[in-house]
Order: C-alpha cells, then sequence, then structure tokens
C-alpha cells in the first residue's frame, strides 16, 4: 500500500472518527476545543468536495509530475481537517 | 415482566441510534464517491463518457473478419510504442452481430475502444471510454483488486444505517400507540 492510499484511508475513516468524538459533550468543552472542532468540520467538507472533485480526473490526464491533483484527491481529506482544526485551535486562544 | 419488552426496545433504540451516527459518519466519503460514480455512469452516453456508433447491420455475420485480424487493424489505427501484441494491448473484444460490427478496448491510460466493421475491418469510430476509470472508481478497483472490499464496507454500512433510521422513524409511533412503553429519556423522539 502507497504512503498516499494510506492517508486517504485515514482522512477517508479515522478523521470522520475523531470529529464525532470531538463533537461529543461540545458544551463542557473549552472555546478552544469547540472551535478545532468547527475547523476540522470545515476542514473535512471542504476535502470531501475538493478531493471527490480531484479523484474523478481522468487517467489519460494524469502525469508523472502531477503532485497538486495528488495532493487533493490522496492527502486533502487528512491534512484538510487537520490544518482547520489547528486554525480553529489557534483562533481559539 | 411487563416492563422487560419496553426496556429492550429502549435499548435498541439507543443501540441504533449511536450505531445510525458513527456508521453514517464514518462511510460519508466513501458513499459520496460511490453515489456522484454511479450517477456519472447513470448518464454515461448522455456525457459522452463513452463512444456510441448507431449502425445496422448490412453484411451477414458469417462474412465476420477473423478475431485476429480485427484486433490487427484496431491496433494500427492507434500507433503505440507497445507494439501490435493484442495480449498486450487489447483489453477486450466486444462483439456486436446484430449491428455488424465489433468494439476492441485497448489497455491504454484513456481505455480507448475503436470500433470497427466485422465484415470490412473498415474503422467506424475511435475514442476513450471514460466510463471505465469511473467504473473502477464506483466499485473501489482502481487500487487493486481486493479494493472492491471497500465498495462492499460502504453498502453493508448504507444497509445498517437505513435499517437503524427505519427504527428510529418507527420507534416513536410504537412508544405512543403502546403505554407500557413508557417515555425514554435520551433516546425515541430526541434520538431520531
Amino acid at each position: 500500500m502507497s504512503t498516499g492510499l494510506a492517508v486517504m484511508l485515514l482522512g477517508t475513516f479515522a478523521a470522520p472518527v475523531v470529529l464525532l468524538w470531538g463533537g461529543h459533550r461540545m458544551r463542557r468543552r473549552s472555546r478552544r476545543w469547540r472551535q478545532a472542532f468547527w475547523g476540522g468540520v470545515i476542514g473535512h467538507i471542504i476535502a470531501i468536495v475538493v478531493g471527490t472533485t480531484a479523484g474523478m480526473i481522468p487517467p489519460e490526464e494524469w502525469v508523472a509530475t502531477d503532485v497538486v491533483r495528488g495532493f487533493f484527491a490522496f492527502w486533502s481529506f487528512l491534512v484538510f481537517p487537520l490544518l482547520g482544526g489547528l486554525a480553529g485551535w489557534l483562533r481559539g486562544h | 415482566m411487563k416492563r422487560r419488552a419496553p426496556d429492550r426496545r429502549h435499548k435498541l433504540t439507543r443501540g441504533s441510534f449511536y450505531t445510525h451516527l458513527w456508521v453514517g459518519i464514518v462511510i460519508t466519503i466513501a458513499l459520496t464517491v460511490i453515489c456522484v460514480t454511479g450517477i456519472l455512469l447513470n448518464h454515461k452516453r448522455g456525457l459522452g463518457l463513452m463512444p456510441e456508433v448507431d449502425r445496422d447491420s448490412s453484411a451477414p455475420f458469417t462474412s465476420a473478419l477473423p478475431l485476429a485480424e480485427l484486433a490487427r487493424l484496431a491496433m494500427a489505427a492507434v500507433p503505440s510504442a507497445e507494439g501490435d501484441d493484442p495480449a498486450v494491448r487489447v483489453d477486450r473484444m466486444d462483439v456486436r452481430p446484430r449491428d455488424g460490427l465489433i468494439k476492441v478496448r485497448l489497455r491504454d491510460a484513456a481505455s480507448t475502444e475503436v470500433t470497427l466493421d466485422l465484415s470490412s475491418g473498415r474503422v467506424l469510430h475511435v475514442g476513450r471510454r471514460g466510463d471505465v476509470f469511473l467504473e473502477k472508481l464506483h466499485s473501489g478497483e482502481i487500487f487493486g483488486r481486493r479494493w472492491v472490499l471497500l465498495s462492499d464496507a460502504a453498502a453493508v454500512g448504507l444497509l445498517i444505517t437505513l435499517i437503524t433510521g427505519y427504527w428510529l422513524w418507527l420507534f416513536p409511533k410504537i412508544r405512543h400507540t403502546d403505554p407500557a412503553a413508557g417515555a425514554e429519556p435520551g433516546g425515541g423522539e430526541s434520538a431520531s
């Protein structure tokens, strides 16, 4: 299994589980936690749209140096929620 | 004894709620991809994802050229550096006796399909099969043959979500018509 595929699977299945866990008992959580949660959710929703679209680019348009498509289709599902969560965490300071 | 049935129902409802929630969230992305690719595949002709050649057969099927000759003509229509070995370049050959044509799908990135006249070998159309990639993405096969299990898991997840969702819709109605069931904190209406 390639690193990209492993990251995509983590972003597809593990990231939503972490978000779901993080969303429990929100009223008792700190402001930072809540902001990080919402940042993660927004990041994940953006990743679903962007990643799904990038994943449907037909193979004849792929090139060996296609870093952008690879990033959006494989890495965005994990990176975007992490970035969103981090941004929310910092914003909630 | 009378309390046992409602308790079991309440437990089932709580279990259904959390199963519905967790399974639904976990399979969201997989189902989104399956749904979008499914819609695109349903309209593959309208979207021009597969070449369509409308033609009625003029020659009898008995006058069809040999498969090897048709494969050679198809490969000649799409020159490649990989040579002319049908075992390497040809993915499949789809014979349509009623239409008098054969569709030769090549094993390249675009899944190029060459449509030929069965009896004369004339090239009728050369185009890419965009739906092949979408089909593989739809089934999960794009990552390898074993990855169809990913699609299976999403389908099972959807089934579980449907069943639990149906129960969450049904439970408050049963509760309101059955006085023995009583009110349930955290389940029933609040869960759905």
